[in-house]
């Protein structure tokens, strides 16, 4: 009978570190991308129009097409890591292709309308976000070790020795079969508790390594109409498509020559991957107060977006003369299959507000000179959501109701700031910006925050252009290894440097 | 043209077929589209000054014409003005019926500047508009009613503990070490933040990290085999039998 009820247990409802706030700030905390011109002048977009990156930052601009146009906007991403853990610093870097926004638009004039002037309709994708990166520190510990989170987990559940071994098949079954941790009896031998066997007093060294790989993707179908010159409305349908994959890497070994003290090493290894498609919708406008004035407003609502997580791990531990070196994966308690589970994420809504200065605003482009631009942009990290597919069952109301608890309290609100402008000397331009985008943690001990610089230049001439834009971003955040409930948490400091070159060619057509 | 239409309808094809990941696809057909746009396209603009769409703006003639237009153009564009004026407030204006005498050059007839009130009263007519545009946008774009609102956070309503999701609400971090103390014989920590036993469920004993039910008092807390359940938003597929831990010998 307890056989089959350990099959029951296994089929129906094995675990591991869940869908964490970190899922729900992947998909939301990222600087964004755009044309090279878009992204020369620092990213500015929310009341310039004309640009193809206005598909995905305010649609309304689009409406400034007379023209037809095409680009595609191709760029290289150099990544130079550091990370400091409990006083030591780990360096690494990553180069990864990506492209900024590449597509199309097509305006129409309406020569019978006084009054809706001219529409456009633009066609684009873009790679808003690489997770392309190595996160990888290594340090001394001697407060805290990446195993107590597994018997804090089988404590806090209630967990006897059937559930330890099969209920967690992830994560705590992992540790409870290999010996990383075990029980505590009482008298007569009832279960007390469960410890872990590294040996915390004297320290471990830890590693960690995420392979981090995929990004996230939107195409934009937007529509813009020019109303009287004065007023310039846009909406567009956004499709986001997600992927990411990671390969983590996580070592303890005994900081000591103690051959004695049963504990060697463990070493934690899991293959995550997520994919996710979505949608959502764009609304904005822009209004010209006065001549060379521009001021804009756009509004991103959710979106919706529905992922598949598959899993795999697995763990091997020495205990030395304790239970020796064993192995235990997921793939050998699952039938070779995956961990998995599909949800949706609703993402945070974002806001921006715009003015820009465009001198001039006439159709002979020798008298055309310069633009300044300014973007204010408010991201409700906090709302991101997680909710069940219509297949799951209630049982799991409790554990979304939780995750979302815990989303709203780890995460907060902020202000994005850009600011950017273009000088033209008639075919060429030359651009530049800068940008700051805030926290979007709750605890102010996690120092958290991207800041860009970024310039460029163009060229326009006989139906093509030529942009080259560089941006370097500053990205300073935490990378947690593990978390506990009640104990400090330590993390390692990431300071990335971000390089990001981007060519757009383009045709009028 | 042709060719973005076949794109766009091939791209969505791509799209509803495979639903996801193939962003290099798409990215390779508007590749595509781009060899065509060279070979076919770019000739509209070859012999003719190219536009800038962020620039030009149809607003702006207003803009261009003044600086463009001779003295001649300007002189008749303000006797058109002023025509318009007169017929719009025939009160105000009518004093005023001879266009030629009031605007002679040879005598200044007023103290302000008449071509600013002129262009004033053109702009304060355009901002009329406006307005009424802005009402009508505030009821279609109010952020208000487009806002989907969340649900109030619920209860959580079963026993699982969520652990691994509940450690993020534990804000308490320290990067520091313990600092072993010769005079004490004991590690003692270096910062105020960091305390080794700062829970009664977690304490040390013989160097080992341990976690007592109830926290180690003496709790009715009984361990169930049922813990755990599907808290981890994680499921299995497979039917493997549970097999026993191996033995430590």
């Amino acid at each position: 009978m307890k056989k089959y009820l350990h099959i029951l247990l296994i089929v129906v409802c094995s675990k591991l570190n869940a869908q964490t706030p970190d899922d729900a700030l992947r998909n939301a905390w990222h600087i964004g991308n755009g044309t090279a011109r878009n992204i020369g002048a620092g990213g500015v977009m929310a009341s310039l129009g004309g640009d193809l990156s206005a598909a995905q930052i305010n649609p309304a601009g689009l409406a400034f097409y007379r023209t037809n146009e095409f680009a595609l906007s191709p760029s290289f991403l150099l990544q130079s890591n550091r990370f400091g853990y409990r006083g030591t610093d780990s360096l690494n870097n990553k180069n990864i292709f990506n492209y900024g926004t590449s597509g199309f638009v097509i305006s129409s004039q309406k020569m019978n309308n006084k009054k809706w002037l001219n529409n456009a309709f633009a066609l684009t994708v873009s790679q808003l976000a690489s997770f392309n990166n190595n996160i990888q520190f290594k340090g001394f510990n001697n407060a805290s070790s990446f195993s107590e989170q597994y018997i804090e987990e089988l404590v806090n559940d209630g967990a006897d020795t059937t559930a330890a071994l099969s209920n967690y098949i992830f994560g705590s079954s992992l540790a409870f079969r290999t010996y990383l941790i075990d029980t505590i009896s009482g008298p007569g031998g009832v279960l007390r508790g469960y410890q872990s066997l590294v040996p915390i007093n004297t320290g471990v060294n830890q590693v960690y390594s995420s392979n981090n790989r995929g990004g996230f993707h939107e195409i934009n179908l937007a529509f813009a109409s020019n109303y009287m010159d004065k007023w310039y409305l846009g909406v567009g349908l956004n499709i986001p498509i997600i992927h990411f994959s990671k390969d983590v890497y996580y070592k303890e070994s005994d900081a000591t020559n103690n051959t004695n003290n049963n504990f060697s090493f463990f070493e934690y290894k899991e293959n995550f991957t997520s994919n996710g498609v979505g949608v959502g919708l764009k609304l904005g406008a822009i209004y010209k107060p006065a001549t060379y004035w521009r001021v804009g407003f756009t509004f991103h609502t959710p979106q919706f977006i529905s992922f598949k997580d598959r899993v795999r791990s697995e763990m091997t531990t020495n205990t030395e003369s304790y239970a020796g070196t064993i192995t235990e994966s997921s793939d050998a308690l699952n039938s070779g299959n995956p961990g998995y589970r599909d949800y949706t994420l609703t993402t945070p809504w974002r806001a921006i507000a715009s003015a820009s200065y465009v001198f001039r605003e006439v159709s002979n482009t020798k008298k055309q000179r310069a633009f300044l631009s300014a973007d204010i942009e408010y991201v409700n990290y906090r709302g991101a959501r997680f909710s069940k597919t219509d297949e799951e069952g209630n049982a799991i109301d409790g554990y979304y109701d939780a995750l979302n608890t815990a989303t709203k309290n780890y995460l907060r609100g902020n202000f994005n700031i850009k600011l950017g402008g273009e000088i033209k000397f008639d075919p060429i331009m030359f651009r530049a910006g800068i940008g700051y985008f805030g926290s979007p943690y709750k605890n102010d001990n996690i120092d958290a925050n991207r800041f860009t610089l970024s310039a460029g230049i163009g060229y326009r001439n006989k139906g093509m252009f030529i942009d080259v834009a560089v941006v370097q971003q500053t990205l300073q955040d935490a990378q947690f290894a593990y978390r506990l409930i009640d104990k400090p948490n330590t993390f390692a400091q990431q300071r990335t440097i971000l390089t990001n070159i981007v060519a757009t060619l383009g045709f009028k057509f | 043209m042709v060719e973005l239409l076949f794109t766009f309808v091939v791209t969505m094809v791509l799209f509803v077929h495979f639903k996801l990941f193939y962003m290099k696809n798409v990215f390779t057909l508007l590749s595509l589209v781009a060899v065509f746009s060279i070979t076919s396209c770019t000739s509209v603009y070859k012999n003719t000054q190219m536009p800038d769409d962020l620039y030009y703006a149809p607003t702006t003639p207003k803009v261009e014409e003044e600086k463009e237009k001779t003295e001649e153009e300007k002189e008749q564009e303000r006797e058109d003005r002023f025509i318009k004026q007169k017929v719009q407030n025939r009160a105000r204006w009518n004093s005023i019926d001879d266009y030629a005498y009031w605007n002679d050059t040879r005598y200044n007839h007023c103290n302000c500047n008449c071509n600013n009130n002129l262009n004033w009263n053109s702009y304060n007519i355009g901002w009329g508009n406006t307005y009424n545009n802005w009402l009508w946008y505030n009821s279609f774009n109010n952020p208000y009613t487009l806002f989907i609102p969340y649900t109030a956070p619920n209860i959580i309503k079963n026993t699982s503990s969520f652990t691994p999701i509940r450690a993020f609400g534990n804000t308490n971090t320290s990067n520091n070490n313990f600092v072993f103390n010769p005079k004490l014989q004991a590690f003692q920590g270096n910062n105020n933040n960091t305390n080794k036993t700062n829970s009664n469920q977690t304490q040390s004993v013989g160097g080992k990290i341990i976690r007592l039910f109830g926290g180690g008092n003496n709790s009715t807390t009984t361990p169930s085999s049922s813990a755990g359940g599907q808290s981890g938003g994680f499921k299995s597929t497979g039917s493997s039998s549970s097999t026993p831990r191996r033995g430590r010998g």
